[in-house]
């Protein structure tokens, strides 16, 4: 048997193929919902399906595909999913000898579906959905660090509209054993972002959404107190801001964002907050005086 | 058999050494109490913020400063051939589940360690 999907699932390690049986019909979910269409999707009784050494699953699956009022076609539905890749790269140091002052991690992983249409029109599904990420995580002493990334691309067939999205990120903390265990964590990332519902830049911009840049940063810093009721005091901050934004974005002041928060934990889930901006996905700028309690079902 | 929160080094190392860290007022919660207390109610545990890469850092912070107390105040022996690596990546995935409690941080390094008290 050869296929494109042995050959990659080869390369990698043994790999099981089978085929699949069942024969199923189902209504398809569409990327982008068309108003008034329907499509039929029939499974037919023959496929394949496979797993390796890196990969969890993969299928091909022969479809009839059946729009309202249209034509049909034959199609072939794909996916393929990584198994998570996950790598302690610790150094193996026996109980009894300290323990290692450096601690490494890695994964990786990735996965991709979608469905291809002999008649692109008859194709109400994404031809490609694929999305990938990865980490790398450095403990030294009292440092940490954290890299990380990831992608997600789809793209429809036939009117080629595409969307991607990717992020890069670093982190890094420290303890500070000699300021009674504060940490100090903070987080920075690039990412790309496609805004398919955004009303405000809409309204902005007065035309279509594109994707845009922007950086995004976030700080926290963990005070334990432990005297009284009070528990801890927790200072964060968040910033959004976007890489060379059009000046109607920036003139309707959605090209940056802002988020200061100061918590103060007290005993048994209590706490009073104090907010100050607002976040892309809560834009309202206000400042906030919060008090509550939280806690979680069951607990 | 199950874990069992009782005065012993395996439970006490885990009271112990986390009031070291300043993760909760040792005169408010007292050894008895402490076992069932959630793991988010430490303060490790952000309050104000649901980013899961700030919980990974702190819970890597925490794990570290962990072992290295655990090796300084007690005399440790391993339970079969388990590592600090593998000891480590557990304590991990715990401190990242607040619904954790103290107990379960406790049984996870007993599974690795035996204490002076143990045979």
């Amino acid at each position: 048997m050869k296929c494109a999907a042995r050959r990659f699932a080869s390369a990698c390690g043994p790999c099981i193929f089978s085929a699949v049986l069942p024969l199923t019909a189902a209504h398809a979910q569409p990327a982008e919902p068309v108003p008034g269409a329907t499509s039929l999707s029939f499974h037919p009784a023959f496929g394949l399906s496979g797993e390796g050494k890196w990969i969890e699953r993969f299928t091909l699956t022969p479809r009839i595909l059946q729009m309202q009022d249209q034509p049909g076609s034959l199609g072939i539905g794909y996916e393929l999913v990584s198994r998570p890749l996950a790598r302690d790269l610790t150094e193996d140091v026996p109980i009894g000898s300290p323990p290692p002052k450096i601690r490494r991690f890695a994964s990786f992983e990735f996965s991709a579906r979608g469905l291809y249409a002999a008649r692109a029109e008859a194709n109400n599904e994404n031809l490609i959905d694929a999305a990938a990420s990865g980490t790398y995580e450095l403990t030294y002493g009292p440092v940490v660090a954290k890299s990380a990334f990831s992608a997600a691309y789809s793209r429809q067939q036939g009117n080629g509209t595409s969307l991607r999205k990717w992020e890069v990120s670093q982190g890094v903390g420290t303890w500070l054993r000699g300021l009674r265990d504060t940490e100090v964590i903070t987080r920075l990332a690039l990412a790309r972002v496609d805004p398919t519902h955004d009303a405000d830049r809409q309204a902005a911009l007065g035309g279509p959404l594109d994707s845009y840049r922007r950086w995004e940063f976030e700080g926290l810093v963990v005070i334990p107190v432990l005297k009284g009721a009070l528990q801890k005091i927790e200072l964060g901050h968040r910033r959004f801001h976007e890489i060379d934004a059009p000046s109607a974005v920036r003139a309707a002041g959605l090209d940056r964002f802002r988020l200061s928060s100061i918590c103060f934990q007290l005993e048994d889930g209590f706490f009073i907050a104090y907010t100050r901006g607002g976040l892309p996905a809560d834009r309202k700028d206000s400042q906030v005086l919060h008090m509550g309690w939280s806690t979680n079902i069951g607990e | 058999m199950a874990f069992e929160w009782k005065q012993n080094l395996a439970c006490g190392s885990a009271y112990k050494v986390l009031e070291a860290l300043h993760q909760f007022n040792a005169s408010k919660l007292s050894f008895e109490r402490a076992a069932d207390v959630k793991l988010r109610r430490l303060t490790y545990f952000p309050a104000s913020t649901s980013s899961e890469d700030i919980l990974r850092m702190s819970a890597m912070l925490l794990v570290q400063q962990y072992a290295q107390l655990l090796d300084r105040f007690y005399v440790l022996r391993p339970h079969g051939a388990g590592t600090w690596k593998d000891l480590m990546a557990d304590m991990q995935a715990v401190l990242e589940d607040g619904d954790n409690t103290i107990a379960v941080l406790a049984s996870t390094v007993d599974e690795y360690i035996r204490f002076q008290d143990e045979r």
